[in-house]
């Protein structure tokens, strides 16, 4: 074991390999999770509504649009000890929805994914005191080229809280897209007197998301059909993964002109539909469905308040504030 | 209810100075159903886009003349107005629909007139009773059929209490059921509440028997306009224009002592003349030899003896709870021209996607030349079957047409040192050689469909993959692709596995044909034999070409074989000669 650490750690050769792996495992690691657990088909899923008889289904939209607002403007003035606490705040809702296990697969990925990636990123470049650096690990010369001194822990540290914000504020916006039907966004987007054509725009995003993945799924078969080669490398094939991760960047611009034409003309149908349906001819419009506000839609205001009051008197306290 | 008076319109498009319509004159009384035919490119869609008042407002253009609803100028009126009037329904139901539940999606319009809750509500329930859909107000859109979607697109153009319906090809995107779904509901609308429908179509055979009028455009004029039983009594014209013309038109011009001058439009009304005549004896005679003579065609037959080129054994697929194969067996032998054919969802794609390794199989195994099919290489498994898109637009990525011949070279990181046909001679293959340096965008459907092939031949392939070849085109494009592709298969010994709902294309071309149903297959063999199973075809939501339905019905539903063609029809009705 010593020999082990001996050669790691105090070796040129032993922490150049140590550094590489740090800074090539992580960015190498996350878009194969990606590929692994959510796939582009997996993405279908996760901007899509997923029709339930939960609770939370059936609450007031307009609290659905408020969430991911209140809980991103609370994330941004807690500190990262409350901010992990809000995240599990965040998680009771999740609990309550009875979501499928493929939708938490994909939104467990896509929250996780790029904390993962923030806390890398921010262990490797956050650095405060570039005279004084707390290393965990301090990179070698070899590949000083890289720009950053080693990893840091006050980087760890602050990559750790701003994740736990952006966990946050993906776990309560997705809590909208999955619970709330488009129909009801635009409800409450009117009742909020928000301009109509916001609320058209979301809906025709929710709608649309899909098709364009599936487009994309068409294109990207249609390009391995002519010759192009995006066969996943064997997690052994080492020397194949280089080669294939530049072809999946190469191929981004390829794809890119087909989809946008052809979304272009699904869009250019739909203006035409939406005029058709008087979209915007009235200043005010009527909606079939009112959503008549229940207890539960109490409870939760309630709830939303509570909270918010909370991180104020917290706050006034100093505690929990954001310190950086 | 007013008429719609089409007064002197011509129109060209921004930026073009060519006339897409051409001072064309029409009234459409109220009530009438009018079929508008025609090969592409005449006109037929600008002229639907004028009617609706989408024209000049929303797509940029010069017009002239006017397009009146009564005394009221369609073309100046907002479109909000305009669709309170004429209601326009388009192509694909996925473009057109916007919210993701059926409620929401037929009260959007009258929810964005700000009418009263109640009002609102009345519209959504006659709505939905109009066209028959009920039952799935509070579904969700993705989980709907193709037919039950452009229902729904219906629906909510009639929630804006629309006379007038204008549909652009409604049901080219659907299956034999979907389309009967909508033109069910469509017969309904006319018949029942006396809507006004204009309705273009490349489906004349099932429409024109419910019509009361026919359009035939060409060129951006209006060059035939008559009622159904007489607009096919110039019927040269419709072949010059390349329009298809009802299987059972051609039989009665073809039998003018049966038909004596009446124009049947539908296949019952063949069958009432044709019945009871000695046609109809010897074609029975004919069945009844016929079917003492030949062994029993088994209805799991595989293609032959030899050794398959590609076979599926035992073959699952599902995703989660839902089984999209089973239990699929199926060989295909070289140079065989197999058709699979089937309602949507009965998993004819997801076979196909199967054979190329886009994913693989839950259960079971399929082999290409003896060798397991490895899913996920598509890019090595492409140099043995290529696959034609549906969308063939979506498959040219070059600048170029020589630069799409040689995108596959360029991009496959194994480096082929060259593609197994020079560039000349694939430019020959596919019929492009004047248009080497021009952009594949510029050139014709048919084209750049004939392109998209030749870009997959590069690859070398033995086995083409061709998932609905025919759909969108008109009957001369379709046609014309079809004999490029029966001419590629003879002259480089392909085997062809096609994907489609057009019946006709089956009859015509293919060798084989295998029904899938709920992802089995429920039959398999030569298409005279399968379409002679008119009943149990049925129940799978598919409709053989008229001649063979007729064939079919003239033998009192016991023909072991029917005739695909109407010359192979007309054949079986003269008497068998006798050898000496």
């Amino acid at each position: 074991m010593n020999l082990f650490s001996q050669f790691f750690l105090h070796t040129l050769v032993g922490r150049t390999i140590v550094g590489y792996l740090l800074m090539f495992v992580v960015p190498g690691m996350l878009p194969a999770l990606f590929i692994k657990l959510v796939g582009v088909q997996g993405l279908r899923h996760l901007f899509s509504y997923e029709p339930k008889q939960s609770i939370i289904h059936k609450l007031d939209p307009r609290l659905k649009v408020l969430y991911p607002f209140v809980i991103g403007v609370v994330s941004v003035l807690l500190n990262w000890d409350f901010v992990f606490i809000l995240f599990g705040f965040t998680l009771i809702p999740w609990l309550l929805m009875r979501t499928s296990s493929a939708r938490i697969r994909v939104v467990a990925v896509m929250i996780i994914t790029p904390a993962i990636g923030l806390i890398w990123s921010q262990g490797l470049f956050h650095i405060q005191d570039y005279a004084h650096p707390q290393l965990i690990f301090a990179f070698p010369e070899t590949i000083s080229w890289f720009g950053t001194p080693g990893l840091s822990a006050t980087g760890l540290l602050y990559g750790a809280q701003q994740a736990g914000r952006v966990m946050s504020g993906a776990a309560a916006s997705l809590i909208l897209l999955m619970t709330t039907r488009p129909s009801e966004v635009i409800w409450a987007f009117y009742k909020f007197r928000m301009p109509a054509a916001v609320g058209l725009a979301f809906t025709a995003a929710l709608r649309f998301l899909p098709q364009m993945i599936e487009r994309m799924t068409v294109l990207l078969q249609v390009m391995q059909v002519r010759g192009y080669d995006l066969t996943i490398p064997r997690w052994w094939q080492v020397y194949e993964w280089p080669g294939y991760i530049a072809r999946v960047f190469m191929c981004i611009p390829i794809v890119t002109v087909p989809l946008l034409i052809s979304s272009l003309r699904s869009t250019s149908v739909m203006a035409m539909v939406a005029d058709g349906r008087a979209f915007g001819s009235h200043p005010e419009k009527t909606m079939l469905k009112e959503h008549q506000t229940t207890r539960a839609d109490l409870i939760v205001s309630a709830l939303l308040v509570t909270l918010v009051v909370t991180v104020i008197l917290l706050i006034s306290f100093h505690i929990g504030n954001r310190q950086i | 209810m007013p008429d719609v008076r089409i007064h002197n319109v011509s129109f060209s498009y921004a930026g073009s100075s060519q006339s897409v319509l051409q001072a064309i004159n029409l009234t459409i009384p109220e009530g009438e159903f009018v079929l508008l035919a025609g090969p592409s490119g005449c006109g037929k869609s600008t002229l639907a886009l004028a009617v609706a008042g989408l024209i000049p407002s929303r797509i940029a253009g010069h017009l002239q003349g006017g397009i009146y609803f009564g005394e009221r100028n369609v073309s100046a009126m907002d479109i909000h107005e305009a669709s309170q009037h004429i209601g326009m329904v388009f192509q694909s139901p996925e473009e057109q629909l916007i919210h993701l539940d059926v409620e929401s999606e037929v009260a959007f319009g009258p929810e964005n007139l700000a009418l009263p809750r109640a009002e609102i509500e009345r519209r959504v329930a006659t709505s939905l009773a109009s066209t028959g859909i009920e039952h799935l107000r509070m579904r969700e859109i993705f989980a709907l059929s193709g037919g039950q979607k452009q229902r729904v697109a219906v629906s909510a153009t009639l929630a804006m209490l629309p006379q007038v319906l204008v549909l652009d090809e409604p049901t080219s995107d659907l299956d034999p059921l979907g389309t009967e779904e909508v033109l069910s509901v469509l017969r309904r609308l006319n018949r029942q509440y006396r809507m006004t429908i204009l309705l273009i179509e490349h489906k004349i055979d099932e429409i024109v028997p419910w019509v009361d009028r026919v359009l035939l455009m060409d060129e951006g004029k209006v060059v035939l306009d008559a009622p159904p039983r007489r607009v096919f009594a110039d019927v040269q014209r419709w072949y010059d224009m390349g329009v298809s013309v009802p299987q059972v038109v051609q039989l009665a011009r073809a039998l003018p002592d049966i038909f004596q001058g009446s124009m049947p439009l539908s296949v019952a009304e063949a069958h009432s003349a044709i019945q009871g005549t000695s046609y109809a004896q010897t074609l029975l005679q004919r069945n009844k030899a016929q079917k003492s003579v030949e062994t029993h065609t088994s209805s799991t037959g595989t293609a032959s003896s030899t050794r398959p080129l590609l076979s599926w054994e035992n073959v699952h697929l599902s995703y989660g709870a839902n089984e999209v194969l089973k239990d699929v067996s199926v060989n295909i032998a070289s140079e065989e021209w197999l058709a699979v054919i089937g309602p949507n969802g009965s998993g004819k794609t997801s076979l196909a996607s199967l054979a190329i390794g886009f994913q693989p199989p839950t259960h079971g195994l399929i082999c290409y030349k003896g060798k397991p099919v490895a899913a996920g290489q598509v890019s090595r498994q492409s140099e043995s079957m290529a696959y034609l898109f549906q969308a063939a637009d979506n498959m040219l990525f070059g600048a170029t047409v020589e630069q799409e011949f040689l995108f596959g070279v360029k991009h496959h990181h194994r480096r082929q040192k060259e593609i197994p046909f020079s560039l000349d001679q694939l430019l020959q293959t596919v019929d492009l050689e004047d248009y080497r340096h021009t952009n594949p965008f510029h050139l014709s459907f048919g084209q750049r469909k004939r392109l998209a092939i030749g870009a997959l031949l590069t690859r070398q392939p033995e086995l083409l993959i061709l998932d609905e070849p025919t759909t969108g085109q008109d009957e001369k494009h379709a046609h014309a692709f079809l004999q490029f592709l029966q001419l590629l298969r003879e002259r480089n010994k392909f085997t062809y596995i096609m994907i489609t709902h057009d019946m006709r294309a089956v009859a015509q071309y293919a060798s084989r044909v295998v029904v899938l149903n709920g992802g089995h297959i429920v039959m398999n063999g030569h298409p005279e034999v399968v379409f002679a199973r008119v009943d149990e075809l049925a129940q799978c939501g598919i409709l053989p070409p008229p001649i063979a339905q007729l064939h079919a019905r003239l033998c009192e539903g016991q023909a072991a074989r029917v005739a695909l063609s109407l010359d192979a029809f007309l054949r079986a009705l003269q008497p068998a000669e006798v050898t000496p």
